[in-house]
């Protein structure tokens, strides 16, 4: 009797701890909850905002270069409703509306900034006995951690509140979040996420894939729980061939009905060397005002984040053979789209 | 005496008008309509360096035409209606709520200075009463009716022109041939490269030893305007090649 107990809950103690992943996404960030939980609790030492605060936002420096899809950032806003967004500058903090969690499948982070969404829900810091946004940057330069805190926050409706937060790792660009108190009981809707979105997602995520949601209005969160996302990263790299073929390129046409940009690129093999598949695409130093709509992920490796898209994934491009591949661009403001063209191909991360 | 009649062709800066005839006979009383015509202009450099100007007049009928936006490097004449794209936006773009009569026939005249990688290009393309565009066969974007790619500094490129019919799997219920296309009559006047002929005719009496060269070549067969004679330039044996003057090849800048 005492076997098939012990048998028993270890048995469920097996399936209540299996750790879960998602991704890797279309930037290579790959998310998981077997990272080792250890809160950091700021919430005496560090600097404070948002406190008696209802859907508010504060813009925060970060002290150091943060790399998130390959795009390196400084600042982020943080906001009362439980997401953090990165900004390039505090001014684009001001009005974001986020209230209103969202299912990242289907719609974007508020102003479609890039964000990190620990626990989005509609969180208020006004009333009594709530807490509010701590911040502080914890360890040595190289490896220090920026630490945003939510505590004693209210989901609308709940009579408890909630306490987690979301850690930046310097170097490695992790991104951890921990859960101190997120089970509000049964009966709250809000408990365990319930009520919330949990995730990461690039601008631009929902079109180019490159976001993970772990969780949107699921109860699959815990105290004392930890996710880790984080880019991949890559074993080998795919070549660059560059030099082997001849990219030409196609004038602009504006889609009205898409709002996109259009561009066709023939790639022809120049050398007498077959090219094998995959064969990529990617787009350097392309002009911040644009980002491109149907791009397969961001690039890892050699020179990180820069776009880029698959032209075939099977089969070889012959000596003096060419394909093709329609690019499209999301440029709202129409100004000027420029890049460097790189080819890249075989096994191997782009 | 050649030397003249080369200077005459370099230094003419525009491309030979060319009247562009599209079939709008579907789109009368469509419902999806009212239709959009629309002209667009993208930079190739993308830095709106201004340099090159399209020129659009001698519509066939421009009381069908009510002008409804603009947006970048436009000028508009109203009487008669004519316009000009200029590439000193990366997007330069005219639209007209369009009335269609059984057929749109207007003038396209283009400067070609070079942008280096990617060309500066001219569209003409359809929006139905929703701004969605009218898909089409074009190979490149899938909505030009029209397409003028300007000359880039890749040695295989020079300006091309693309017309392209109606995608028949539009659900606008839009059936539109590929627009025609035939160059302008002209009044042999300097600031136009449609006087290659004369220049041409020119060459010809001047230098005998060229005259079987010329009409027996690529040159009178392909004679259209001045991207298809410098694409047969470059397909003439090396002996002919010799004795092009280098002028008439930089005319592909």
């Amino acid at each position: 009797m005492i076997r098939q107990t012990v048998i028993l809950l270890t048995a469920l103690t097996s399936v209540g701890w299996a750790t879960a992943t998602r991704g890797p996404d279309a930037g290579g960030y790959t998310a998981t909850d077997s990272a080792v939980y250890s809160f950091v609790d700021i919430s005496g030492t560090g600097a404070s905002v948002l406190g008696g605060v209802d859907d508010g936002v504060a813009p925060l420096i970060v002290p150091f270069s943060f790399q998130f899809y390959g795009n390196a950032y400084t600042m982020v806003c943080a906001s009362s409703n439980g997401a953090l967004y990165f900004i390039t500058s505090a001014s684009a903090c001001a009005g974001i509306n986020d209230f209103s969690n969202a299912d990242l499948t289907v719609a974007s982070p508020a102003g479609n900034l890039p964000a990190l969404l620990p626990f989005w829900s509609d969180l208020t810091f006004q009333v009594a006995g709530a807490g509010a946004v701590s911040y502080q940057t914890v360890g040595s330069p190289g490896t220090r951690r920026f630490v945003v805190q939510w505590t004693n926050a209210y989901p609308a409706g709940s009579s408890s509140p909630v306490t987690f937060q979301a850690i930046l790792f310097e170097g490695s660009n992790q991104i951890l979040f921990q859960y101190q108190t997120v089970d509000l009981g049964v009966g709250n809707a809000a408990s365990n996420g319930g009520l919330a979105t949990v995730g990461i997602a690039n601008a631009g995520g929902l079109a180019s894939g490159q976001q993970i949601e772990w969780s949107y209005d699921a109860a699959v969160l815990g105290n004392s729980v930890a996710l880790s996302f984080a880019p991949t990263t890559p074993t080998s790299c795919a070549g660059n061939i560059t030099v082997q073929v001849t990219v030409t390129r196609g004038g602009f046409a504006f889609n009205e009905g898409t709002q996109r940009f259009l561009q066709t690129i023939t790639v022809t093999n120049s050398s007498a060397a077959p090219i094998v598949a995959p064969f990529y695409l990617v787009l350097d130093g392309l002009s911040a005002n644009a980002s491109l709509a149907n791009a397969t992920g961001v690039t890892v490796c050699q020179t990180p984040g820069s776009p880029y898209i698959t032209i075939f994934t099977s089969g070889t491009l012959t000596a003096g053979q060419a394909a093709t591949v329609q690019l499209q661009f999301a440029n709202p403001t129409k100004a000027g789209i420029t890049y460097t063209p790189r080819i890249l191909s075989g096994a191997g991360t782009p | 005496m050649l030397r003249l009649a080369t200077a005459l062709m370099v230094a003419l800066p525009a491309v030979c008008g060319t009247i562009f005839t599209i079939d709008t006979s579907s789109l009368i009383s469509n419902p999806n309509g009212p239709f959009t015509a629309d002209f667009q202009f993208t930079d190739g450099s993308g830095t709106g360096d201004g340099n090159n100007t399209i020129t659009i007049s001698n519509f066939s009928d421009p009381s069908s035409l009510t002008l409804s936006s603009q947006f970048g490097g436009v000028a508009v004449i109203t009487s008669p209606l004519s316009f000009t794209l200029t590439d000193t936006s990366f997007f330069n773009d005219i639209q007209f709520i369009l009335a269609p009569d059984a057929s749109l026939s207007f003038d396209l005249d283009a400067t070609q200075n070079f942008d280096v990688g990617t060309p500066d290009t001219f569209i003409f393309d359809i929006l139905d009463r929703n701004l969605n565009n009218i898909p089409t066969l074009n190979p490149n974007n899938g909505i030009a009716f029209i397409e003028v790619d300007l000359p880039t500094t890749s040695p295989t490129a020079a300006t091309q022109i693309i017309t392209s019919a109606s995608d028949p799997s539009n659900t606008d219920g839009v059936n539109i041939a590929a627009p025609t296309e035939s160059a302008v009559a002209q009044t042999p006047e300097p600031s136009s490269l449609c006087t290659e002929a004369v220049s041409l005719a020119l060459v010809l009496l001047m230098s005998k030893t060229r005259v079987k060269w010329l009409v027996d070549g690529p040159i009178l067969r392909r004679f259209r305007g001045e991207p298809r004679i410098l694409s047969a330039l470059s397909d003439s044996s090396p002996a002919a090649k010799a004795e092009i003057p280098d002028a008439i090849l930089e005319c592909r800048g």
